[in-house]
């Protein structure tokens, strides 16, 4: 298993599965459906079951003959992850116990290199072998108590009849069985144990699809993992190119606004004896300057972190950050849905994305309106944070180093193990979007 | 008029005393935080309190806070609230409690120096000052622009003006219009809005700004 991702082009993504990761939840472990299900799932296995193995032992066979081997080898892995994805869905129809899927690594390459690679990833996984020694043994499972099943209903019918038979034949013959009675009795505990295994069976059934259908400790742990080292990474590249932000910010619009006023007043100075009406002027310049000055470095400070965003959360916080957009030339409307305060974590990544968003529509977007939308999705426990712009498309997440905002809030919402996506065709419109995750 | 100044920055202190001082104003006391701004004003019920947003001890909301405070021991004690940042969750607090004499400011404001020493006379006067930033803040919340959308262009900016405090013929001369159709565009925003109109200007804000904030 690939497990750690590398810059910048890391081997593999992990599929993550939608379902929630809870524990299953039996559902119906007995009844008419799962008895049916593991009747079925006999008749199939003894038909089915000898051509995935067939293939099995014909690839390992064939090991010396390489191509008999790979092409043993690509059918066996296509077969048993079509079975896997079959068994998954019958499991949930016949006992419906949400068991959730295990994450599967992407391969990043392209073309045959992805194919390849992709091959190994699943070869090299434990949810394959899972899969497929879940396919065996459910098979063999289920062939081997339908096939008792059907043995004692048989001797069921057949016992009685042949106990008198032989009672009724010649002592000659020297045939014994057992008395009729016996025999009768026999046969009714016979199918008693018949319908009790059918009905029971597929208990064992389910614990065999939660056993090997589900993610395995070690995988569940392993994802885990990797996607807090990818978070970890977000976080330090993001505290990195927030650093850059501030300082260009500040080398950008303060630093000169201040050199300009002292500039000016200078200046003012040199005239104030020589030449007055030219001094008063150059004063109320260097007034504006300063005034301009000011504003800027609110802008600036605003970015980073309000102490109103603590104070009194998101909602709140958001008024003002929306509103500076519209001061920097940009319409915008914000519409907030938030019923309670979220974790600190997520209220500032969520703030984060909108003023840096509403500052890169600004800077690039010459858009005629914006749209901020913040709400809270309270059954998946999800923030979902989205900012529309009718402006000119074509913003990307590029990895150069004179980078846009785009990357540095990429980094962010991946170090709060949100998804952030950009959705911005040549000619517009352009679509900011971060999924962040609310558990505290 | 006598001032007390609550600002937990030296320099910015003496500059709003100076200021305040060169207009004629007395400066009585400058204190750097709100627990003896509290003191300050009971001791000697100043005519204005001008009060920063960030003071020690936790450099978030002390000003808001002890401006509360101050307006619901003594609501005929007018208060003018200075911050780098205005934000109009805070005012919406602040308005909260129906008292005159209030103002909230950008700090940026006291640079211009005749307009601030015109909001320090309204509030002192039991008037109602609040940045324009404040209001545009409320007006950016889309369920509040939905509202608004039945105004006319002419009508929002009046309402804005409104919001800020302005009197009638500020409101005119501003816009270059005349008093009277100013008064018209008044009653006009008050019957679409459905507000109960007000004469005295200061009622006239709150009920715009409650109304916005609800």
């Amino acid at each position: 298993m690939v497990a750690v991702t590398s810059n910048p082009a890391p081997p593999t993504t992990v599929d993550v599965p939608d379902t929630d990761i809870a524990t299953p939840r039996p559902d119906r472990r007995i009844g008419l459906v799962p008895t049916a299900s593991t009747i079925t799932g006999a008749a199939i296995a003894v038909v089915w079951l000898w051509i995935p193995l067939a293939i099995l032992i014909v690839g390992v066979s064939s090991i010396p003959s390489v191509i008999g081997f790979a092409i043993a080898v690509v059918v066996f892995v296509y077969l048993m992850r079509g079975v896997e994805w079959v068994e998954r869905l019958r499991s949930e129809a016949v006992f419906g116990m949400g068991i959730p899927v295990p994450p599967r690594n992407i391969s990043r390459y392209t073309g045959f290199q992805r194919w390849l690679h992709q091959l190994w990833l699943d070869i090299s996984s434990a949810r394959f072998w899972k899969g497929a020694a879940h396919h065996l043994l459910r098979g063999i499972y289920d062939a081997a108590a339908t096939g008792i099943a059907f043995a004692l209903v048989v001797f069921a019918f057949i016992g009685p009849a042949a106990a008198i038979a032989i009672r009724q034949s010649d002592d000659d013959a020297g045939l014994t069985f057992l008395s009729p009675p016996l025999a009768f009795i026999l046969a009714v505990i016979a199918l008693l144990a018949a319908a009790a295994i059918l009905v029971l069976a597929p208990a064992l059934d389910a614990a065999i699809d939660r056993w090997l259908l589900s993610p395995s400790p070690t995988a569940a742990l392993k994802f885990q993992v990797n996607a807090l080292s990818d978070a970890r990474q977000g976080a330090v590249s993001s505290a990195q190119t927030e650093r850059h932000r501030i300082e260009r910010d500040l080398h950008d619009s303060v630093q000169p606004r201040l050199v300009s006023l002292a500039m000016t007043i200078g200046l003012a100075q040199t005239k104030l004896d020589s030449d007055l009406p030219q001094a008063k002027k150059l004063i109320a310049e260097a007034h504006d300057d300063a005034k301009s000055a000011l504003v800027e470095l609110r802008n600036v400070v605003r970015g980073i972190a309000p102490t109103i965003l603590a104070d009194r959360g998101l909602d709140a916080a958001l008024s003002s950050v929306v509103q500076r957009a519209e001061n920097l030339g940009v319409p915008a409307s914000l519409d907030v849905h938030l019923p309670r305060r979220l974790p600190d974590e997520t209220e500032s990544v969520a703030y984060f994305v909108v003023a840096e968003a509403l500052t890169n529509v600004a800077k690039h977007a010459q858009a005629t309106q914006t749209i901020v939308s913040v709400r809270l999705d309270e059954a998946a426990n999800q923030l979902h944070v989205s900012v529309f712009d009718n402006g000119r498309g074509g913003a990307a997440i590029t990895t150069s180093e004179d980078a846009t905002g785009l990357r540095g809030l990429e980094e962010r919402v991946r170090a709060a193990r949100g998804t952030f996506t950009v959705s911005s065709p040549a000619t517009g419109p352009t679509i900011v979007t971060a999924v962040l995750p609310c558990a505290s | 008029m006598r001032i007390v100044i609550a600002e937990d920055s030296a320099l910015l202190r003496a500059g709003i005393e100076r200021i305040l001082t060169d207009a004629g104003h007395d400066v009585i006391a400058g204190v750097p935080d709100a627990t003896n701004l509290l003191r300050l004003v009971n001791d000697s019920s100043p005519d204005l309190a001008i009060v920063d947003v960030r003071m020690p001890p936790t450099f978030t909301d002390e000003g808001i806070r002890a401006a509360a405070l101050l307006r619901s021991q003594n609501p005929e004690s007018p208060v003018l609230v200075l911050s780098h940042y205005v934000e109009e969750r805070y005012a919406a607090d602040l308005i909260a409690s129906d008292t005159k004499g209030f103002g909230y400011l950008l700090k940026d404001r006291v640079a211009d120096v005749p307009a601030f020493l015109d909001a320090v006379e309204v509030v002192g006067g039991g008037g109602t000052v609040l940045d324009p930033e404040v209001v545009s803040q409320i007006l950016v919340r889309s369920h509040r622009r939905a509202v608004l959308d039945q105004l006319t262009q002419r009508e929002q900016e009046v309402l804005q003006l409104m919001a800020e405090g302005k009197t009638n013929s500020a409101i005119a001369g501003t816009l270059h219009i005349s008093t009277g159709s100013a008064e018209k565009h008044i009653a006009s925003i008050f019957t679409k809005l459905g507000l109960a109109p007000d004469e005295t200007e200061n009622r006239r804000v709150l009920a715009v700004l409650r109304y916005l904030e609800s």
